[in-house]
């Protein structure tokens, strides 16, 4: 009963298929991921995350024999080394390249730091595999049609800030599955007291640094929004309006030493904005900057 | 592992299938334009009903559930006629068959939305009884039954023509 059908289906199977079609979909796929930018299926997934880091640290000697240590010559203040974990499976391929802090002062604070910084890249990792296996086999209605789709999960660090005092850097994992999503952790470590600063740290005690830098903030956006591509959640009665930031909120050092507070894509604005940041000028901050 | 669909992937295989999904569209409504909107509109509702696909691995089933409904509320609002030329331009040059060929695509575009949908769903977009079942939201015996009374549709048309 097939053959009548098998030279129809030809024709079917050679649709013309317009020339604007495919901005036509990505159009559509664009409006419809801003306008349900609140579900943020990673940050319920990073939740889940340290139950199998600890599985997999305790359990799998295969994962620690992948991690190998390489230096970094010539570094400023030999401060980092480089760890590289690369893995290679049917639904996705790993490189992830990790900062080891070392020669610190404080040998136990420097373990410290060194472990959370793992820690929190292997959750990633870990994470961003089993999420890629899903993926792919929720796609694969047709096994074949999938084939040579690999999600890629890829990690390295940005040096923000090295000084001989501060250093501040960030550890990001980039994922493309489809529309891509980048995750980053940020740390400032005070070199001569061997301490990682976090926001408050950043400031005089009692001073009110949330309402300063929130109303920075607010102006910068209101310069940016200037231009009509950019968008924040201001506009269009979002849910997701910039009012303050968490006190303790992700910041990183720029290179001269000026504090930029920084959002995760989809947390302030529409995920094409991509991840936001605010350089807080120094001088704005003179007065109540430790 | 939270049990939707993450838009991620649902971006991916909307990305991967867009073609058969325009081709699909277009069987329907027979218009270019109109395909793309269909297409569009069908992105749009997945989107917002996301979380109401509880199985993500069926997303590609569902998302031709939710194309195919639009399409049919499009043809149900337009009444279109459904013109014989669109294919007759594709055809490169006049074979034996092509009579053949017409005749059975003029008859599977008088068939009913449901039985249409199934022989394109079985016989064009190469789907499972079981998968057509979800698309269209009947049960697997009601499929193969309508399934098999359009074959015989066809063939009762296809007869009348002296194609057999």
């Amino acid at each position: 009963m097939r053959e009548p059908f098998s030279e129809l289906r030809h024709q079917y199977k050679n649709t013309t298929i317009p020339e604007d079609y495919s901005s036509v979909v990505e159009k559509a796929l664009t409006k419809s991921t801003q306008r349900k930018w609140y579900n943020r299926p990673f940050i319920k997934i990073a939740s889940i995350a340290a139950v199998l880091f600890i599985t997999l640290l305790n359990v799998s000697p295969t994962f620690a024999s992948k991690v190998s240590s390489i230096p970094i010559l010539g570094n400023v203040a030999d401060i980092f080394h480089i760890i590289r974990i690369q893995e290679n499976d049917a639904n996705s391929t790993t490189d992830v390249t990790l900062p080891n802090v070392s020669g610190l002062t404080d040998e136990a604070f420097e373990k410290m730091i060194n472990s959370i910084i793992q820690e929190k890249v292997e959750q990633k990792v870990v994470l961003a595999q089993k999420n890629a296996e899903q993926f792919i086999s929720g796609s694969s209605f047709e096994s074949d049609e999938t084939n040579g789709i690999k999600v890629e999960i890829f990690g390295d660090f940005d040096k923000h800030f090295v000084s001989p005092t501060l250093v501040s850097f960030s550890v990001f994992i980039f994922e493309s599955a489809a529309s891509s999503y980048i995750s980053r952790d940020f740390y400032t470590i005070d070199v001569q007291t061997n301490t990682q600063l976090f926001l408050p740290d950043m400031f005089k005690e009692n001073e009110n640094y949330v309402d300063i830098l929130s109303n920075e903030i607010k102006n910068q956006i209101t310069q940016r929004k200037k231009d009509p591509q950019n968008m924040y959640f201001e506009d269009e009665g979002f849910p997701g309006v910039f009012d303050k930031i968490d006190p303790n909120q992700a910041f990183y050092l720029d290179k001269k030493g000026n504090i930029v507070i920084y959002f995760e894509k989809y947390s302030i604005a529409p995920g094409y904005m991509g991840e936001q940041t605010f350089t807080i000028p120094n001088d704005l901050i003179k007065a109540i900057r430790k | 592992m939270g049990t939707y669909i993450t838009e991620e992937q649902l971006t991916t295989i909307i990305r991967t299938y867009q073609d058969d999904f325009y081709r699909l569209a277009y069987s329907y409504v027979k218009d270019s334009h109109l395909a793309m909107d269909m297409v569009q509109e069908m992105i749009f509702k997945a989107f917002k009903n996301r979380k109401k696909l509880n199985q993500p691995h069926y997303a590609k089933t569902w998302l031709y559930r939710i194309l195919i409904n639009t399409c049919i509320n499009q043809m149900k609002k337009s009444k279109p006629t459904l013109p014989l030329g669109t294919l007759l331009d594709q055809i490169p040059a006049p074979s034996i068959e092509l009579s053949e060929i017409l005749s059975l695509h003029e008859a599977i575009n008088h068939l009913d939305a449901e039985r249409k949908s199934i022989i394109l769903l079985r016989y064009f977009e190469d789907f499972k009884i079981e998968d057509i079942a979800y698309i269209l939201e009947m049960n697997v015996n009601t499929v193969k039954s309508k399934l098999y009374s359009a074959l015989k549709l066809l063939r009762i048309e296809l007869e009348g023509d002296d194609i057999f």
